[in-house]
C-alpha cells in the first residue's frame, strides 16, 4: 500500500464570481482510512472546500490532486469513482419511481453489472433499514427516510472517499446513531469519511481529525481532541465544544482530564473519585 | 449565474427615482414611434442616446454586451433576409430568377435590425432601472388584480432560486457518476434525472409556499396596506408632461411632415 493521499488540496483558492475569495489558500490532504470533520460557521466555506473534492468546484489557483492525479479535466462523473457526495438535501436527487431502484442508479452509472450490484445494492438497503420499503416511491417517503434513501444510493457507490454535507438533519437519534456505525464500517475498511457538521456532539463522538474553515481559511487541522482543546481558534471561528467537553473544561482545576464524550468524562470521574477514596485514611 | 435572471441593476440615479409608471409610458411612446420611423440615423441616435443613459444609471458596458451578444443572432438574421424579401426600390444591384437584391432592401436589413436593437434597449432603460417589486407594484397600480400580482412578483423572485435548484441537483446528480457529457439524444437522456429530481422539488416548494404565504395571513378578508407605495412626484409629473409634449410634436410631425420615413434623411 502507497501513502499517496486520497485527496490533495495544494494551496487552493476559489471565488464565486466576482464576490471576494470564498477560499484563500487552503492545503489539506485526506488519508485513505480517516474520518475527518470539516467544521465552521454558517458561509465559512465547508461545502465550497469539499465541493473541490469531487470537482463539483476547480479552484481558481492551485491544485486538487483526487488519487493522486490532477483532477483538471477530468469531468465530476469520472471523479465520483473515487469520491461520494452526499447533498444536504436529498430531494435534489431522488428522481426515480422506486427505492430499490434510487439505490443502484450510482453503482449501475459506474458500470456494476450482475450480482456485485445486485449485492451492494441489497447491503445498502439492509445497511439503512430501507430493506421493507425497496419497492416504495421515495419521493412518497416521510423525509428522514428520503434522507436515508439519498444516503444509501451514495453508500451503494462504494467511493473511496464518502462526503457527507450535514447528513443527520431530520434523522432522529436512531438513524444517526446507524449511520454512524456504518461510517465507522467504512473507515474500518479503509476508506475515508469527510462529515461536514454543526454538531460537536458527532464531531467529539466519531471523528478523529477536526478540520476547522472560518471566512475561508483553514484556522485549525488535528487530532479531534487537540483541536477542542483550543476554546479561543473555536470562538473565533463560531464553534462551540460540545457540552461534556466544556463541563471537563470547567473543572480542569479539581483534577479532571479533557473529555470528548460522556463515556470518558464518566470514566475520568470514576478513576478521580477512585484516587481520592484510595488516598483518604 | 443566478443574477443575470433580473436585469435590474440597484442604484439611485434619476432614472432609479422615476415613477415606474413613467418609465413605462416612455417605453411605449418610443416604441410606437421606433416602429413608425424607418431611418437609419435616427435608429442609431436612439440607441447612442439610450446607451448613454443606460451608462449614466450605472448599467455596466459588460452587461450591455450580454444583450448585445443575446440579441446578435436575430439581429444578424434580420440583417440578411431583410434584403431577399423587401423586393421595392429602383436602385437594383442584383436579379437572379425570382430574387431581386436592391440598395433599399440591402440597405433596410440593418435599419430593420437597429429598430429591433433601439426598442429592446429603450426597454432595458425601464427593466434595469426599475426594481421587480416596483414593477410589479405599477402593474397593480395601473389596475392589475393584486392577487395576479403577487403570483408575478413571486415567479419572477423564484427564477434565481430555480436556477440554483437546477444547478444542485445537477451536482447532487453528477455526484453520482452521472455522466453529461454525451450529445445530442444521450445528454438528453442524461437530463432525465435533473428535470424530475427539479421539478418534484419544485413542487414541494410550491406546496410549501403556498402554506407559509397562507399562515401569514395572505388573503385575509381586510384591506391590506403597503410598505412601499408608489407615489407621483413632480419631477415625474413635469417628465410625464414633457414625455407627452415631445411625443405629440415627434407623432405629428411624422404623420405629417413624413419625419423619420426615408431611410438615410430623417425628411
Amino acid at each position: 500500500m502507497t501513502d499517496t493521499p486520497l485527496i490533495e488540496i495544494d494551496h487552493v483558492s476559489f471565488n464565486y464570481d466576482d464576490s471576494p475569495p470564498a477560499l484563500r489558500d487552503v492545503s489539506l490532504a485526506i488519508a485513505p482510512g480517516e474520518f475527518v470533520a470539516l467544521t465552521g460557521a454558517n458561509g465559512s466555506g465547508k461545502t465550497t472546500l469539499a465541493k473541490h473534492f469531487n470537482g463539483l468546484l476547480r479552484p481558481s489557483s492551485g491544485c486538487v490532486r483526487v488519487d493522486g492525479s490532477d483532477s483538471a479535466g477530468r469531468p465530476i462523473s469520472e471523479l465520483a469513482h473515487t469520491v461520494g457526495y452526499v447533498f444536504q438535501n436529498p430531494d435534489h436527487q431522488i428522481f426515480l419511481p422506486s427505492v430499490v431502484e434510487e439505490v443502484g442508479f450510482g453503482p449501475r452509472n459506474l458500470g456494476v453489472r450482475g450480482a456485485d450490484l445486485e449485492e451492494r445494492v441489497e447491503a445498502a438497503l439492509a445497511l439503512f433499514e430501507l430493506s421493507d420499503l425497496r419497492a416504495r416511491h421515495p419521493m412518497l417517503l416521510g423525509r428522514g427516510i428520503r434522507r436515508r434513501v439519498a444516503l444509501a444510493a451514495s453508500y451503494a457507490m462504494r467511493p473511496q472517499l464518502l462526503v457527507l454535507d450535514e447528513p443527520t438533519g431530520g434523522l432522529d437519534r436512531h438513524a444517526t446513531d446507524q449511520l454512524m456505525t456504518v461510517l465507522h464500517d467504512l473507515v474500518t475498511e479503509g476508506r475515508s469519511v469527510v462529515l461536514i457538521t454543526h454538531d460537536m456532539r458527532l464531531v467529539g463522538e466519531h471523528a478523529e481529525r477536526m478540520v476547522v474553515i472560518n471566512g475561508g481559511v483553514l484556522r485549525a487541522d488535528g487530532p479531534t481532541a487537540e483541536v477542542m482543546a483550543r476554546h479561543d481558534l473555536l470562538h473565533d471561528a463560531g464553534i462551540r465544544p460540545p457540552a461534556v467537553a466544556r463541563l471537563a473544561a470547567g473543572l480542569r482545576d479539581a483534577g479532571l482530564p479533557a473529555a470528548l464524550t460522556v463515556e470518558d468524562f464518566v470514566a475520568s470521574v470514576a478513576t478521580l473519585s477512585r484516587s481520592r477514596t484510595a488516598g483518604q485514611p | 449565474m443566478s443574477t443575470t435572471f433580473d436585469v435590474y441593476v440597484p442604484g439611485h440615479s434619476w432614472l432609479h427615482r422615476l415613477d415606474p409608471r413613467v418609465k413605462l409610458l416612455y417605453v411605449v411612446l418610443v416604441s410606437i414611434l421606433l416602429l413608425l420611423w424607418f431611418n437609419l440615423p435616427i435608429f442609431v441616435l436612439v440607441l447612442v442616446l439610450t446607451h448613454v443613459a443606460l451608462v449614466a444609471c450605472g448599467v455596466s458596458w459588460k452587461r450591455l454586451g450580454t444583450l448585445w451578444r443575446a440579441l446578435l443572432p436575430f439581429l444578424i438574421l434580420i440583417a440578411v433576409l431583410w434584403p431577399i424579401f423587401a423586393r421595392e426600390g429602383s436602385h437594383e444591384l442584383l436579379r437572379l430568377g425570382p430574387l431581386r437584391i436592391t440598395a433599399e432592401g440591402l440597405l433596410g436589413g440593418p435599419t430593420t435590425a437597429l429598430r429591433f436593437a433601439a426598442i429592446s434597449f429603450s426597454v432595458l432603460i425601464w427593466l434595469a432601472t426599475t426594481d421587480q417589486r416596483a414593477l410589479v407594484r405599477s402593474f397593480v397600480r395601473l389596475g392589475m388584480p393584486y392577487k395576479l400580482g403577487m403570483s408575478l412578483t413571486i415567479g419572477l423572485r423564484f427564477i434565481p432560486t430555480f436556477a440554483a435548484l437546477f444547478q444542485s441537483v445537477s451536482e447532487a446528480q453528477q455526484s453520482r457518476a452521472l455522466a453529461l457529457e454525451g450529445r445530442g439524444l444521450q445528454r438528453a437522456r442524461a437530463m432525465i434525472p435533473i428535470l424530475i429530481a427539479s421539478l418534484v422539488t419544485t413542487l414541494r416548494m410550491s406546496e410549501q409556499l403556498g402554506w407559509t404565504l397562507e399562515a401569514r395571513a395572505f388573503g385575509a378578508p381586510v384591506r391590506r396596506t403597503t410598505l412601499y407605495d408608489l407615489a407621483m412626484r413632480p419631477p415625474d409629473w413635469l417628465l410625464l408632461a414633457l414625455l407627452l409634449a415631445l411625443f405629440i410634436v415627434l407623432f405629428l410631425l411624422t404623420l405629417q411632415a413624413g419625419f423619420g420615413d426615408s431611410l438615410l434623411r430623417p425628411w
